[in-house]
């Protein structure tokens, strides 16, 4: 028994270098396949990448080719020969079942098996494994590995016919990161945030907040950004309706435009307040703006009513952060087409047409364009605003009153409530009807810009693009005026929503429209250098 | 007898049996494979290829008694195995006395064993099986090393009586005699007026044979040779998942349990004679052609086309390769 214990452990002695030798090849072998399965896996995902865009394709190709080398190790490992398939091995290259023979009757003590230990051993200390187990490469598999590496570097060398949309979407994509950081800091400023605004009030903007940043985070593409950015944005807007009416419950009902008191509406705010590329900055200087009118016009400010406007202001800085995220994004993509100014929906052309002389945005300024006008004539009151309505292909605008006019635009998008400043004695309004092909009107209103919600003055349509609610009926706010009609017929097919418009062809226009607006001091004085500069560097490139 | 001279004591006979026959030498070294493995061979080749030549040879160096039986259609059993005859003894009485018949040798030489009838051929069933005769009321044990070698000449089919399935399967080996080569046949035309006159060496007796053949039995043989050899049997059976196509296409009747014993007795004298101590798949290899290819009957589609068996040998070694 002593000499089968000592008998095996000499074998396994002797095998244990041609069992590392076997090992060695083994797991040559299987990176080989894994290899070749990753490369074949990256070719075939290149290829697709050639016809669909596919963003971060490389490094998607990168990951599958270390995560098939880990599974061909995995699976080497699984399945390396042990000491039994080493000798059979070991059997077939020369030992003829000598060393599995010894091994399987390793207990048998007759003089017949002794004597085949004993030559299996002697025969074992001959071999020369090196002879018997050269490396070699499988044959099949190495000429498949060449042939892989031949398509994957053709595929590398071959420009990619979805570059271009590839590099819009990475920069989208940085985009959003940067604007979900700017939310969460917004949404951080507004819960620190103790006035007078109630618990639920609060809780559900920084809810919508939330939402948004975790949609953000999660978006993969502009057009679901844009949506999320839509829906938080109007979920805020309700709150500062909702805070709106409770701050003034009876200005509304007099006719008395809540401008004239101390709160503004809010997008009228977002355009007389001094805009900022940045929400915090933006916020402070509308804040500030609006303390000013507080006491100018009213002159009995009293703690309560500074705290609402406080929250009014807060909840109108978020909107507002939303819809510079939005332009951002926009102006990311440089050449937008209809489906991102459909995912954009109503809401995205609320800062659409007022944006758009900031040049942010080239298929909402196309949307805007088209379609039909809506003026309306009323007296009002100075500081008075005019709003228009633009969604798909509408544009609604008012005009001033008499005496002074005030000019201004704002795109309802079909929910949204316009808002325009002008200098103007003249009040002037104008709601935008966002249905697609029919005409807008205006009457003469109130000239906040909202919709009068309180004496259900507005209409409700189906809007199947409107984004995340299945195209259910919406409120669009505002309603059809008597204003004159005016109908535009678009000749230039590039202006038709659904087309891809080229870089060079609308960066001039929106390098005019950006210096027009420095000239309306719609930008802040502040910011006047730096627009310039940006759409100097876009007109070098 | 150590185990190591085994492989000598082979390698001198064999060398002495090729000093008369010239050429052969797998049928020599196959002929000695199955007299060590103590079974029979039937010999199949045109005559005057030096079968008889061989056994006579093969009975020299070994000192073998050798007997000849030429079967032909009116050859009887009693002819064979013998019979008893009534003998009259010195005082007047008489008596059945047995008289032994030819099967009574340690080599039998049933030339062209096809031309006797089936009553005659199945005289020699119990002898190469049990190595016994039973003639009337009495048994007789055949005397050791009893081996039978025993010849048929593949074109004359006129007027022959081709073996019995049953039969077949008592050879251990069934061995195609070649036509000699060019070289080869030089030699055997130089040599044959003076090859009677050629004394040969005794390398061996009988008593030695039989202790080779008790070593033999003790070599060991690995699992998965074992299987190996399983596995062909069945795969030589048209109706088992092993069956290669060819098998499935063209067999009537596969190998019986004793061609994988003879293949594994075999395969264990020829590592002996190798030098080795265990089976190996390469003894597995070259004997399943002699002890499988008159163990696997051809169909009639077989037949008809020309088969040969031992190419359907050859896909079931490809198709058991790999376990």
């Amino acid at each position: 028994m002593k000499s089968a214990v000592e008998d095996r452990m000499a074998i396994s002695k002797l095998l244990l270098p041609v069992r590392r030798r076997i090992m060695a090849q083994h797991y040559l072998e299987y990176l080989l396949r894994g290899l070749l399965a990753g490369l074949a896996l990256s070719v075939a995902f290149l290829i697709i990448s050639f016809i669909v865009p596919w963003l971060e394709v490389g490094q998607i190709c990168l990951q599958t080719v270390l995560a098939a080398m880990l599974l061909a190790l995995l699976l080497a490992w699984g399945s390396q020969p042990d000491l039994w398939q080493t000798a059979c091995l070991v059997d077939n290259r020369g030992l003829k079942e000598r060393v599995s023979t010894a091994l399987e009757l390793i207990d048998q003590e007759s003089a017949m098996a002794l004597r085949q230990r004993q030559d299996a051993l002697e025969q074992l200390r001959a071999y020369d494994w090196r002879i018997h187990f050269p490396w070699t490469l499988p044959r099949f598999e190495t000429r498949l590995l060449g042939a892989a590496i031949l398509a994957l570097a053709l595929l590398c060398l071959l420009p990619n016919p979805q570059q271009e949309q590839i590099d819009r979407q990475l920069a989208i994509n940085q985009e959003i990161k940067q604007q979900e950081k700017k939310i969460a800091a917004l949404k951080k400023e507004l819960q620190k945030k103790e006035q007078a605004v109630s618990d639920t009030q609060r809780q559900e903007a920084v809810k919508a907040l939330q939402e948004l940043q975790e949609s953000l985070g999660q978006s993969s593409g502009l057009k679901t950004a844009l949506q999320s950015l839509a829906l938080a944005e109007e979920k805020l807007a309700a709150l500062n309706e909702a805070e709106l009416q409770r701050v003034e419950p009876g200005a509304a009902k007099s006719g008395v435009s809540p401008h004239d008191g101390k709160l503004a509406p809010l997008n009228e705010r977002s355009n007389t307040a001094p805009k900022n590329a940045d929400g915090d900055a933006n916020s402070e200087q509308a804040r500030t703006s609006k303390a000013a009118g507080e006491v100018s016009n009213s002159g009995r400010p009293s703690s309560n009513t500074q705290s609402n406007s406080a929250v009014l202001a807060d909840l109108q800085r978020a909107v507002q952060g939303i819809g510079d995220a939005r332009m951002a994004l926009l102006g990311a993509a440089s050449s937008p087409n209809a489906q991102l100014a459909a995912a954009s929906g109503g809401r995205a052309g609320t800062g659409s047409d007022a944006r758009s002389n900031q040049g942010a945005s080239d298929g909402t300024n196309a949307t805007a364009a088209s379609g039909m006008e809506g003026n309306s004539d009323s007296p009002g009151s100075p500081g008075g605003s005019n709003s228009s309505g633009s969604v798909a292909g509408q544009q609604g605008t008012g005009n001033a009153g008499s005496g002074n006019s005030g000019s201004g635009n704002q795109a309802a998008g079909g929910n949204n409530p316009g808002s325009g400043s002008g200098p103007g004695a003249g009040q002037g309004s104008g709601n935008g009807d966002g249905s697609s092909g029919q005409e807008s009107e205006s009457t003469p209103m109130p000239g906040s810009g909202f919709p009068d919600m309180k004496s259900k003055a507005y209409e409700k349509i189906y809007d199947p693009e409107r984004p995340g609610l299945n195209g259910e009926s919406s409120v669009v706010r505002g309603k059809a005026g008597n204003g004159p009609q005016q109908n535009v017929e678009i000749d230039d097919p590039a202006l038709m929503p659904g087309l891809l418009r080229p870089y060079q062809e609308v960066i001039g226009r929106y390098s005019q429209a950006a210096r027009e607006s420095l000239g309306r001091s719609s930008v802040p004085a502040g910011m006047n250098e730096v627009v310039k500069d940006y759409f100097s560097s876009l007109e070098e490139e | 007898m150590n185990i190591e001279d085994f492989a000598v004591r082979v390698k001198d006979i064999e060398s002495e049996i090729a000093r008369v026959m010239v050429g052969q030498k797998e049928i020599i070294r196959h002929t000695l494979i199955c007299l060590l493995a103590g079974g029979n061979v039937l010999l199949e080749g045109v005559p005057g290829l030096g079968k008889t030549m061989l056994v006579k040879t093969i009975s020299q160096v070994l000192s073998l008694e050798f007997k000849r039986i030429q079967f032909t259609p009116d050859l009887m059993p009693a002819d064979i195995v013998g019979t008893s005859i009534i003998s009259e003894e010195a005082d007047g009485k008489r008596t059945f006395q047995f008289q032994a018949g030819p099967i009574f040798a340690n080599l039998v030489l049933a030339d062209e064993i096809n031309r006797a009838t089936p009553k005659t051929q199945s005289a020699l069933l119990e002898a190469m099986q049990e190595k016994t005769v039973t003639v009337g009321p009495r048994t007789r044990e055949l005397p050791r090393p009893f081996f039978v070698l025993a010849t048929q000449n593949p074109l004359e089919m006129e007027g022959t009586y081709p073996l019995p399935e049953a039969q077949m399967d008592r050879f251990l080996f069934k061995l195609l005699v070649r036509f000699p080569d060019e070289n080869e046949l030089g030699s055997i035309i130089g040599m044959s007026s003076t090859s009677d006159l050629l004394e040969l060496s005794k390398i061996s007796d009988a008593t030695e044979l039989l202790t080779m053949r008790s070593l033999v039995q003790e070599v060991p043989v690995a699992e998965r040779v074992n299987r190996r050899v399983v596995h062909m049997i069945l795969a030589s059976h048209p109706d088992h998942s092993l069956a290669p196509e060819k098998v499935r296409k063209y067999v009537r009747y596969g190998a019986s349990p004793r061609g994988g014993q003879a293949l594994l007795a075999g395969s264990k004298v020829r590592a002996l004679m190798e030098g080795r101590y265990n089976v190996a798949f390469e003894d597995i290899e070259e004997l399943a052609y002699p002890s499988l290819r008159h163990r696997i009957l051809l169909n009639f589609e077989g037949e008809a086309e020309g088969i040969a068996v031992d190419d359907i040998i050859a896909d079931i070694l490809e198709a058991t390769a790999n376990g």
